[in-house]
């Protein structure tokens, strides 16, 4: 293979989206007219030729790993850090979800944005959002990773904003960008620790001078809370973070403020991934501490039932679908807990594919719909949205696991490594919350397409929506094929696939199966949407509604008491000390002032007096 | 005579300046703007051989004997971290004279006159490498400064004009006891009075009387960075200031008490610098959550942007005091880009109070939906104040605290947790002057000349979060050059 062409196909991949969107955002600065059709142009065009270079690398790439290296970043002392890009086999699937993925959201969001106001704005901020998406993929180390890593989440929090006229929208903007900064600043120390400890932040070397510096001495050495450790919880902290996962996943569902195509792209496909790259990216070292992992799993499978659960009870057809991408990522997190990094990544790959579907054909649902986004005032739309309904079987089918879909392939891996690692009870837990899964997905099929019509579709999708939507179905079908590269790159050698009993295998396949059918009856006796009489199953219900009252517990104990403290402290306390001296010396002023006062008689008096003074003072020494 | 000309200029051009005003009320700031830009002129030399600098200590020194019974000379030098700070001078010097080109009327002349003197005096402490000489620009920056306030600034100008003076007046009496007190000192052990910066560094003080001569230098130094608690000149000054002048204060005056950290105290002072470190590291620390915190509350935009600058010069403390070469690298590109990206962000304010005539979060709103381009450059600035990666107040930052983690994890953990607060109260920016429901009418967007001025530090901004390398290198020459104490 030619290094030179590889390496320049390789830059093409993140600078191509990230000329579209400096010329999207330059022009208008300077008072120049792009119409909407360049502007279409230039958006779609850039990610499809990122998308084409990421394919050619696909067929170009015949080596392990290929790490070219551009230019230095900042160099001080022995702290260098480069412009150095690495592709590898995850990386490598990364970008082609990136591109393919961000391509038909893209091309889907013309006809989406069609008469919005700001359609340049918007395609704007996507196209910057899939450059730093693919440099954040592509980093060879943590910085220019966090540099992407902070570009995304800076991306997000314009387009979660991005109709700014209502402070709702604003407000779940900043929640996102602040939460996941909560988690980001935690990664920052990580980074800090990593380089005290082994002088480089390039992730490569981290992996292998962690390997040589902290070996693993017993694997069995679980509450040790040594170095390798707290930098990988210091590292989880960022995953947490940006993932959507306890304890700082309560950001995601109102992320849903934002369009539609960008909760497809940002909030389901890509971003909320990047979590889970993180960890796998740094498996090496994650592999160091058995009790990180241990965290990881944990993490994920807590969050993926607590999500699963909330996700239940919600209305609004966003909502519902944000909900179960928190649950869905807690299952990768589960995955790459019990050490299938490529089981996770893989059912990162599945779930881009369906939820990205299930996020544009609600999207579809909610343009023909007049705006609607409560799954109660919709129903009996299967035949007067026959494409909607079609992409939304395909998708629930694929989130609920059903056999042969992709995401059935995905979760069946993941549920079969957890045998492997004999962790039975996180795979109880994933169990049932594929049973939750099933359900509530097709609670939402159900109502939305059966039953009696509340409202009538105005409009049905427009072409350029239904390709985008057509791919992302066929995908969805059938990409449950796991990338060969994922399997060697993560293979080790003592973990071949353990053959599972045929009850066990059974059961896990009919799991959700029974659940799709438990969940048609309880829509034929009519339970979803019916108001609730027992106060013990309201309360439990509205807690539920609520994601578990996460937002209610940070409220009182953080952000209340932070702007009680900083209101009560708004003219700084300080300046308290300088205003004493200045009423201080006012003081003595006035009182000074007095004596000067144009009178004769207190002049003399105070005169005598002072001679006085001054002479008994001196005689009596 | 490099320096000279080019103090001279600045200097002659604020006289040229204010004779011009009988002319027409707009000569005065295209003179300002031609002794700016001819003020480079000098530099050429330097400039264009950047490449060639290695090794030498000093890029350009020049001495003439000024009041030569004590021994005092007009001692100037530069050398990578003084050319970094001047050439940010006349950068931001420029700014603040597009930023007053609209919104000075009266006295035009006399305005222009002090905006050259101050910045002729920040370039003279930029320069200065004799003790008396440096007092001298000091004061020469200061008091331009305080007419400006007083003359030109807002409702509340005399009470704030008349804070600053005092608070760096007091620094500058403590500063001038220590420089009075280290040159005796010298003095009586050698037999020689100088004040010769130079002479000064070989001195070995014995440690009692360093950390008293020391402590004088660093508190002039803390109240000019400001640092927490001698910072309350410093919102007052900058609310009530003319945008022209919150860009100076931000851009350069700050600066020199930064800049005056690391040549005086730092570098003459090692050992007793080293042993206060761990207080201050903390007092930095303390600094950057205490700022952020109070930027928070605030309900005045200048004033927020104002307690956001004490926060972000902790991190120049912050950098100073961790004793290792990345922190000390990040606190002078911190001051760079703090510059840069807080002077843009009081010059946006600016803009929006020439508009609005209101600073008031509470009455502002919704500018997106009537000035878009003033917005878009205001989130463009207010993103890169909370250290967005790929602009330059990242790297200063990244840099400050991974110095400093080496020395104080804890402490730095701490200063860390100001990231956070740093997005909260710059989003707060955000949300609450450009987005959400318009509160008042329609506005002019911005024109061409500001477009211009915004977009060339935004343009700064993102090379220096790219490529700060040059930067980097032109600064450790001077760090090679004097090896600060590093134990």
């Amino acid at each position: 293979m030619d290094i030179q062409y590889i390496s320049n196909l390789l830059l093409a991949v993140p600078l191509l989206p990230l000329f579209g969107a400096t010329v999207l955002i330059l022009a208008p600065l300077f008072s120049i007219q792009i119409p909407k059709l360049i502007v279409s142009v230039i958006a779609v065009g850039s990610i499809s030729l990122a998308a084409i270079c990421s394919i050619l690398l696909n067929i170009e790439l015949n080596e392990p790993s290929f790490n070219p290296v551009y230019g230095n970043w900042i160099q001080v002392d022995e702290l260098t850090i480069s412009f150095g890009l690495y592709l590898d086999a995850l990386s490598l699937v990364m970008i082609s979800i990136i591109t393919g993925v961000g391509f038909l959201i893209h091309l889907y969001s013309i006809g989406f944005m069609d008469k919005d106001k700001d359609f340049q704005r918007y395609f704007a901020y996507l196209n910057l959002f899939v450059a730093a998406m693919l440099i954040l993929v592509l980093a060879d180390n943590l910085l220019l990773l966090f540099l992407g890593w902070e570009g995304v989440g800076l991306c997000s929090y314009l387009l979660i904003g991005f109709w700014h006229e209502e402070t709702k929208n604003n407000l779940a903007a900043n929640k996102a960008f602040i939460m996941t900064r909560i988690g980001d600043t935690g990664m920052a120390i990580g980074m800090f620790l990593l380089f005290f400890q082994l002088g480089t932040l390039n992730i490569q070397q981290i992996q292998t001078s962690a390997a040589e510096l902290w070996p693993l001495v017993d694997v069995n050495q679980k509450y040790n809370l040594d170095m390798v450790t707290i930098c990988c919880l210091l590292l989880l902290a960022g995953a947490v973070g940006k993932s959507g996962q306890l304890p700082l996943q309560s950001w995601l569902p109102d992320a849903m403020a934002g369009p539609t195509p960008v909760s497809a792209l940002i909030h389901a496909a890509t971003m909320v991934t990047a979590g889970v790259y993180l960890i796998a990216r740094c498996h090496g070292l994650f592999e160091l501490s058995p009790f990180a992992m241990q965290c990881v799993a944990a993490v994920g499978a807590i969050t993926l039932f607590i999500a699963a659960s909330a996700a239940l009870v919600q209305n609004d057809v966003k909502r519902i679908l944000a909900y179960s991408t928190i649950s869905q990522i807690g299952y990768m997190f589960l995955a790459l807990g019990a050490g299938a990094f490529s089981a996770a990544v893989f059912h990162l790959m599945t779930h881009a594919f369906f939820k990205a579907l299930l996020f544009l054909s609600a999207g579809a649902l909610i343009y023909s719909m007049h705006h609607e986004h409560n799954i109660f005032r919709m129903g009996g739309l299967a035949k007067k949205l026959p494409v909607v309904w079609l992409c939304f079987f395909i998708g629930c089918a694929a989130l609920a696991s059903l056999p042969l879909m992709s995401g059935f392939w995905s979760k069946e891996l993941i549920l079969g490594k957890l045998l492997d690692q004999h962790m039975y009870g996180y795979w109880l837990i994933a169990i049932a919350g594929a049973f939750i899964t099933a359900f509530y997905s097709f609670r939402l099929f159900f109502v939305i397409f059966y039953g009696e019509t509340k409202k009538e579709p105005d409009s049905q999708p427009s072409r350029i929506m239904v390709i985008p939507l057509s791919i992302l179905g066929f995908l969805a079908i059938f990409g449950g094929i796991q990338p060969q590269g994922l399997i060697d790159m993560f293979s080790s050698p003592d973990s071949g696939q353990a053959s599972h009993s045929i009850a066990i295998v059974a059961f896990t396949i009919l799991v959700p199966i029974c659940a799709v059918v438990f969940s048609f009856f309880q829509f034929k006796k009519g339970v979803f949407g019916r108001i609730i009489q027992s106060s013990v199953l309201n309360q439990i219900h509205r807690f539920l509604l609520s994601g578990w009252a996460f937002d209610w517990f940070y409220q009182k104990i953080f952000i209340d008491p932070f702007i009680e403290l900083t209101r009560m402290n708004k003219s700084d306390v300080i300046d308290l000390f300088y205003k004493t001296i200045i009423g201080a010396s006012r003081m003595l002023h006035n009182f000074l002032s007095q004596f000067q006062n144009g009178q004769l008689r207190w002049y003399s008096t105070s005169l005598v007096l002072f001679s006085v003074i001054s002479l008994t003072f001196l005689l009596s020494r | 005579m490099i320096l000279m000309n080019l103090i001279l200029i600045l200097l002659v051009g604020g006289i040229a300046a204010w004779l011009c005003e009988s002319i027409s009320t707009n000569a005065p700031k295209w003179v300002a703007v031609f002794s700016l830009i001819v003020a480079l002129y000098p530099l050429r030399t330097v400039l264009f051989n950047l490449d060639a600098i290695t090794s030498d200590a000093w890029l350009i020194n020049e001495s003439i004997p000024w009041i030569s019974r004590f021994n005092i000379s007009f001692h100037l030098a530069i050398d990578g971290l003084s050319l970094l700070l001047v050439l940010l001078t006349l950068t931001m010097g420029m700014v603040a004279v597009l930023a007053a080109w609209k919104e000075i009327k009266q006295r035009t002349g006399f305005f222009y006159f002090n905006l050259l003197w101050s910045l002729a005096g920040v370039v003279g402490v930029f320069c200065a490498l004799d003790l008396f000489l440096f007092f001298v620009f000091w004061e020469v920056m200061l008091v331009p400064i305080y007419l400006l306030i007083a003359i030109w600034g807002y409702e509340n100008r005399r009470y704030a004009a008349m804070k600053f003076f005092l608070f760096t007046q007091a620094g500058g009496l403590l500063m001038l006891l220590s420089i009075c007190a280290f040159v005796l000192l010298h003095y009586q052990q050698s037999g020689e009075l100088t004040f010769n910066y130079l002479d000064l560094l070989q001195h070995k003080l014995s440690d009692q009387s360093a950390f008293w001569v020391m402590l004088g230098f660093f508190i002039a130094f803390a109240i000019k960075l400001p640092i927490v608690p001698f910072h309350n000149w410093l919102p007052d000054a900058h609310t009530q200031a003319p945008t022209a002048v919150s860009v100076i204060l931000a851009a350069v005056l700050l600066k020199t008490g930064g800049y005056g950290l690391i040549r005086f105290v730092l570098t003459i002072f090692p050992e007793a610098s080293y042993d206060i470190a761990p207080y201050v590291m903390a007092i930095a620390g303390f600094s950057v959550i205490y700022g952020a915190l109070m930027a928070f509350s605030q309900q005045d935009l200048k004033r927020l942007v104002a307690y956001s600058s004490v926060s972000h010069m902790g991190f120049v403390l912050l950098g100073c005091y961790a004793f290792t070469v990345q922190a000390w690298q990040g606190a002078v590109m911190q001051m760079l880009a703090h510059g840069i990206s807080t002077s843009a962000l009081f010059a946006l304010v600016g803009a929006i109070q020439y508009r609005y005539h209101t600073r008031s979060l509470k009455e502002l709103g919704g500018l997106w939906q009537t000035i878009p381009k003033l917005s878009a450059v205001g989130i463009f600035f207010v993103i890169a104040s909370l250290g967005m990666p790929g602009l330059g107040n990242f790297v200063a930052e990244f840099l400050v605290l991974i110095g400093s983690f080496t020395t104080y994890p804890k402490l730095t953990v701490v200063a860390t947790s100001g990231l956070i607060l740093a997005a909260i109260y710059s989003l707060v920016i955000a949300q609450k002057t450009f987005f959400g429901p318009l509160k008042l009418g329609n506005a002019i967007d911005l024109d061409n000349r500001e477009v211009l001025m915004m977009s060339s530090m935004a343009v700064l901004l993102i090379w220096m979060g790219l490529h700060p390398q040059p930067l980097i290198d032109l600064a450790q020459q001077t760090l090679n050059n004097f090896p600060l104490g590093v134990q």
